[in-house]
């Protein structure tokens, strides 16, 4: 017998002998306790899109359900289900009415992300990552098996109280832990740029740790509180050492960064006075936020040249990186109904990030070459790479009017604008501009419409127009670049007739980013969305949803040298492989349905059943001169997915109830870029070493599960 | 003996005043929730498990005149016969109810809840979304939340209410994100729509718990926290430049497949501005511009710039997220 299982069958039956000794010793005590099992029969490769957030692995399964009913102002709850499986949660509650409340959990989470993965290295789960022999094996054959996989266990409380119910001092307190362990992807280059590819198995032996407080005074009138939050990271493993694979003479280590140690310290405050003149509510608050780190730097890194590793110097201009970021707001809303029928909000909003880190000049020397990354205003490679930090400042005000035309009908109006001041090398300043209305209207006998429009406008001052490196003067990027877009939302909800609910919704949204060259041109959104439900919860009642977006992201670019620019030069002496524009529409059609219905149908016997049917086609088209031969995409994470699930619940007697249920799942997915997957491609002269994550995803599952379920 | 029975008529008489005056007092109080349930039997019983009908929470509806702290006072219903709306009776729960007008009768008793103290400022109600939008008063006790209708969702581990029926009722167009392929695991029951956003209100954009998206993000995702050396600029400004927290179909929630992503903002000599097309992919056969290329194929421009978060090793191979 599994431990699992042995962990489940104790807990419950722990649970029902205290449960019963409670119920027999201490009047008041109510609830249920479940145990049964479930039995999956998966057919997949890599089933990870079956199971990625639930265990549905076979085996046993329980649960309980307490809660005091005595007539006192003491109550207590526990609930706990999937004991012992990896996706456990248990919670206990508790408090005096009025007065004090806790809660303490654990919440597991398991994430799994692929499958039966394959790697030539061993020491997988370390962060030492080798292989034996002179050079990795390539012979799949012989390579080792492992999952990625990541299990985040969630333990936590708080606990709330007041002297009495109706002071208006309070106090909380909060604290959690999550332990995070297993293994994650962690792509790498052989020498970059250029070079192989290496898809390594990283560890993840994490730890985060959050304690917080807060008091505060609260009335009908005034809200002040103070809170104080510190968060600690922890990572076992802050960087993976592995042995690169085409190395066979000199250094042959390399050290990724997987994640370093952190903590965080937030000092918050709130202030809200309501009942002010005009219906009027003042709201405020502030935020310090603090992050750092310390450790100490690599003093060399791995130069590659062929077959043969070099030790470089990195040459840092200090041993130790102190890393400080520092994150102040402050915010405001003064909320008032001016006249019968207005309403308003005015607001105003601060953000500052500041990075005060130390600054790192590294100048790479010794052995080998590379790691230099600074250039000069003409685009010249320059000895050194440095260490570069954003800063960033933004600045928010708006003001909303809302007006009740009459009962059924109501007008609204904004304007946004926000100011962000950067230091960053391209674009060191936005400013946008918002303006909205919505109309809401239940005039119509059976249903309520709204319909909102709203215009965004973002300018940009761009620090590189004059630069003389072509690629630096045209490419916008496009969380930055000028920008020009509409929304439209269109909603309508009614019940026509009794029993009956029905609702749609229109969105179109379109980005256009008008000044950019390359970069990111266009991009829009289109969706309808329908929901419907019909029948009343105690005969019978049925629900169904229908979705379909496309979206379309357009972008423009420029491959090769540009010492030709704009004319395109087809492959040659002067550009190998052609110099030349391109640009691309990627599209994206979802559509989704799903139906639901529940069915009791009498007192002792229920039934519940829910179907969903959804689909995706990706492609990329492109444009391009006739020598570039551009081939357009049309498999581009396309998948269809089709699940059903059906339960029934009976009450057996008057203590027992019984529950079955079947689950059936298809998952077909089809991706080129995984399509046909080559774990030891070789691309060009590099021997590439990957290790199938994400891949051969498709799945078709049968799951039975029932359980007995004992109340008392 | 004459001072005794008098004493005795006089305790009599202190009696009856004393009955007399406690039956005008009964009289003049609302009718209570017992003579409610003689009509409205459901309403009473889901009122009586809710929290709201715990007698030993001192400031429940139920130890400070029951039913008529929401519904008024119910004299003048009961006179009449019932009915709906006769005698003044109040619905909160009704359409033809304003939304300002629903919410005071919650405010009334929850206005000082440190949970509403951002209410006024919200995006709810500014949209007229009141407290009976979401909660039931009469709801079971443990969460008033009003679900009606049958989950629409594959096999889930989880009886725990669903919270996400509650918003999706209004936000569809996220419902249909989270059941896309790539998602946080809301529909398993892992993540809450308040694990990120405050329905009750906030300053922040989208009511988020957090003053930026970053803050926000890292909360759980603290390894993303830094400070990191070799920043990655979008990544510090806002983590919806790559993803989108609700769902897509693409991995790791990226609004967009890489490379298209990355080449939205890098283009370059060399292969960051390389059109990646049909023909690199696994199969592809080698040619000038063709054959499978690692730039493409897999996890593309993440086989080697993994560190896209940011990166903590020395000189260029940290400065290109390669280490």
């Amino acid at each position: 017998m599994t431990r699992s299982k042995q962990t489940v069958i104790a807990l419950t039956a722990l649970a029902a002998a205290i449960s019963g000794a409670l119920a027999q010793e201490v009047p008041g005590v109510t609830g249920s306790v479940s145990i049964g099992g479930i039995s999956s029969n998966v057919d997949s490769q890599n089933p990870f899109r079956f199971d990625e957030y639930r265990d549905l692995s076979n085996g046993a399964t329980g649960g309980f359900d307490l809660r005091t009913t005595g007539a006192g102002p003491w109550w207590f709850k526990g609930f706990g289900e999937n004991i012992g499986r990896d996706d456990q949660f248990i919670e206990f509650k508790g408090g005096n009415s009025g007065v004090f409340k806790f809660q303490l959990y654990n919440d597991d989470i398991i994430h799994n992300t692929t499958h039966n993965a394959l790697t030539p290295f061993t020491g997988i789960g370390t962060n030492n990552i080798t292989f034996t022999g002179p050079s990795a094996p390539t012979n799949v054959s012989t390579w080792n098996r492992f999952d990625y996989s990541v299990k985040h266990r969630n333990y936590g409380g708080f606990a709330e109280g007041q002297a009495t119910p109706d002071s208006p001092l309070y106090f909380r307190i909060d604290a959690k832990e999550k332990h995070s362990e297993g293994i994650r992807t962690l792509g790498a280059a052989g020498t970059s740029p250029g070079g192989p590819a290496y898809e390594l198995p990283a560890p993840i032996d994490w730890k985060t740790t959050d304690i917080s407080g807060e008091i505060g005074y609260s009335t009908r009138k005034m809200h002040l509180s103070v809170s104080y939050l510190y968060s600690k990271f922890e990572d076992d493993n802050e960087f993976l050492s592995w042995r690169t694979p085409q190395v066979t003479s000199g250094p042959n280590v390399e050290h990724s960064t997987i994640a370093m140690d952190n903590k965080l310290e937030r000092w918050a405050a709130n202030a809200i006075f309501r009942q002010l003149p005009w219906d009027s509510t003042l709201a405020l608050r502030a935020v310090h936020t603090k992050v750092t780190n310390d450790f100490p730097i690599f003093p060399t890194f791995l130069s590659v040249s062929g077959t043969t590793g070099f030790d470089r110097l990195a040459g840092a201009s200090s041993p130790n990186f102190s890393g400080e970021v520092v994150n102040e707001s402050f915010s405001a809303a003064f909320n008032s109904r001016l006249a019968k029928g207005w309403d308003s909000k005015v607001y105003y909003n601060y953000y500052k990030r500041e990075n005060n880190s130390s600054e790192i000049v590294f100048t790479p020397s010794g052995g080998g070459s590379g790691g230099t990354c600074d250039v000069n205003a003409n685009g010249a490679t320059l000895t050194t790479c440095s260490t570069e930090f954003l800063h960033f400042k933004k600045q928010n005000a708006g003001v909303e009017l809302y007006y009740r035309v009459n009962p059924s009908n109501r007008l609204a109006i904004g304007y946004d604008y926000l100011d962000t001041e950067r230091e960053r090398l391209d674009f060191n300043e936005n400013k946008e501009q918002k303006g909205w209305l919505e109309w809401k209207s239940g005039s119509l006998e059976y249903a309520d419409l709204r319909v909102k429009y709203y215009h965004l406008n973002r300018t940009g001052t761009f620090l590189l127009g004059g630069s003389t490196v072509v690629f630096d003067r045209l490419v916008y990027r496009f969380d930055a670049a000028p920008l020009d877009r509409d929304v439209i939302k269109f909603t309508i909800e009614g019940s026509p007739m009794p029993l009956l609910d029905l609702g749609a919704e229109f969105i179109y949204k379109k980005n256009k980013y008008g000044d950019t060259v390359f970069g990111r041109t266009k991009d829009t959104r289109q969706e309808v969305s329908l929901s419907g439900s019909w029948g009343d919860a105690k005969v019978f009642r049925v629900t169904a949803f229908a979705d379909w977006e496309h979206t379309q992201y357009d972008s423009s670019h420029w491959v090769g040298s540009t010492a030709s620019y704009p004319v395109p030069i087809p492959p040659g002496s002067q550009c190998s492989s052609g110099c030349y524009p391109w640009s691309s529409e990627a599209k994206d059609k979802n559509y989704l349905f799903g139906v639901a219905a529940d069915w009791p149908v009498n007192p002792r016997l229920r039934f519940y059943g829910s179907y969903i049917w959804t689909k995706a086609d990706g492609s990329v088209d492109f444009e391009a001169p006739a020598f570039a031969n551009a081939q357009p995409i049309r498999d581009y994470d396309n998948y269809k997915k089709q699940t059903l699930n059906l339960k029934g619940v009976w009450a057996a007697t008057k203590q027992f109830d019984v529950t079955l249920g079947y689950a059936y799942e298809k998952y077909d997915y089809s991706d080129i870029q995984l399509n046909d997957y080559i774990y030891n491609i070789k691309t060009g002269s590099n021997q590439n070493f990957f290790s199938g994550a994400y891949a051969f995803p498709n799945y078709r599952a049968n799951v039975v599960y029932g359980w007995l379920t004992y109340r008392f | 003996m004459k001072k005794t029975v008098g004493l005795m008529y006089s305790a009599v008489a202190l009696v009856i005043a004393l009955g007399a005056l406690a039956m005008q007092s009964a009289v003049a109080a609302p009718p209570g929730p017992e003579v409610c349930a003689g009509c409205h039997e459901a309403y009473f019983n889901s009122f009586a498990s809710s929290v709201h009908g715990n007698k030993a929470h001192p400031r429940s509806p139920a130890s400070n005149g029951g039913c008529a702290n929401c519904h008024g006072d119910g004299t003048k219903h009961v006179e009449a016969g019932g009915g709906r709306g006769v005698g003044g009776i109040v619905n909160p729960a009704a359409k033809s109810m304003p939304a300002a007008e629903k919410d005071k009768i919650c405010l009334t008793c929850h206005e000082a809840n440190r949970h509403l103290a951002f209410w006024d400022s919200g995006k709810h109600r500014k949209n007229d979304v009141s407290c009976t939008n979401c909660h039931s008063t009469h709801g079971d006790r443990d969460t008033l939340l009003k679900i009606t209708n049958p989950q629409i969702a594959p096999l889930v581990n989880t009886s725990r209410v669903p919270q996400q029926e509650v918003c999706f009722t209004c936000h569809r167009d996220i419902r249909a994100l989270v059941m896309r392929p790539s998602h946080h695991p809301i529909v398993e029951g892992k993540i809450k729509c308040t694990s990120c956003h405050n329905p009750h209100g906030a300053l922040s954009p989208a009511m988020v718990n957090a003053e930026s998206i970053k803050e926000l993000c890292t909360t759980c995702h603290a390894d993303k926290r830094g400070p990191f050396m070799f920043e990655h600029a979008p990544v510090e400004e806002s983590c919806l430049n790559c993803h989108n927290p609700h769902g897509g179909r693409t991995v790791k929630l990226l609004n967009e497949k890489v490379p298209n992503l990355c080449q939205d903002c890098h283009d370059a000599a060399q292969h960051p501005g390389t059109m990646y097309d049909a023909d690199n992919n696994f199969k592809a056969p080698s040619g000038p511009t063709s054959g499978p290329n690692s730039r493409f194929i897999a996890r593309s421009c993440m086989n080697c710039h993994n560190e896209i978060h940011g990166s903590n090793t020395p000189a260029g191979r940290g400065r290109r997220f390669v280490r």
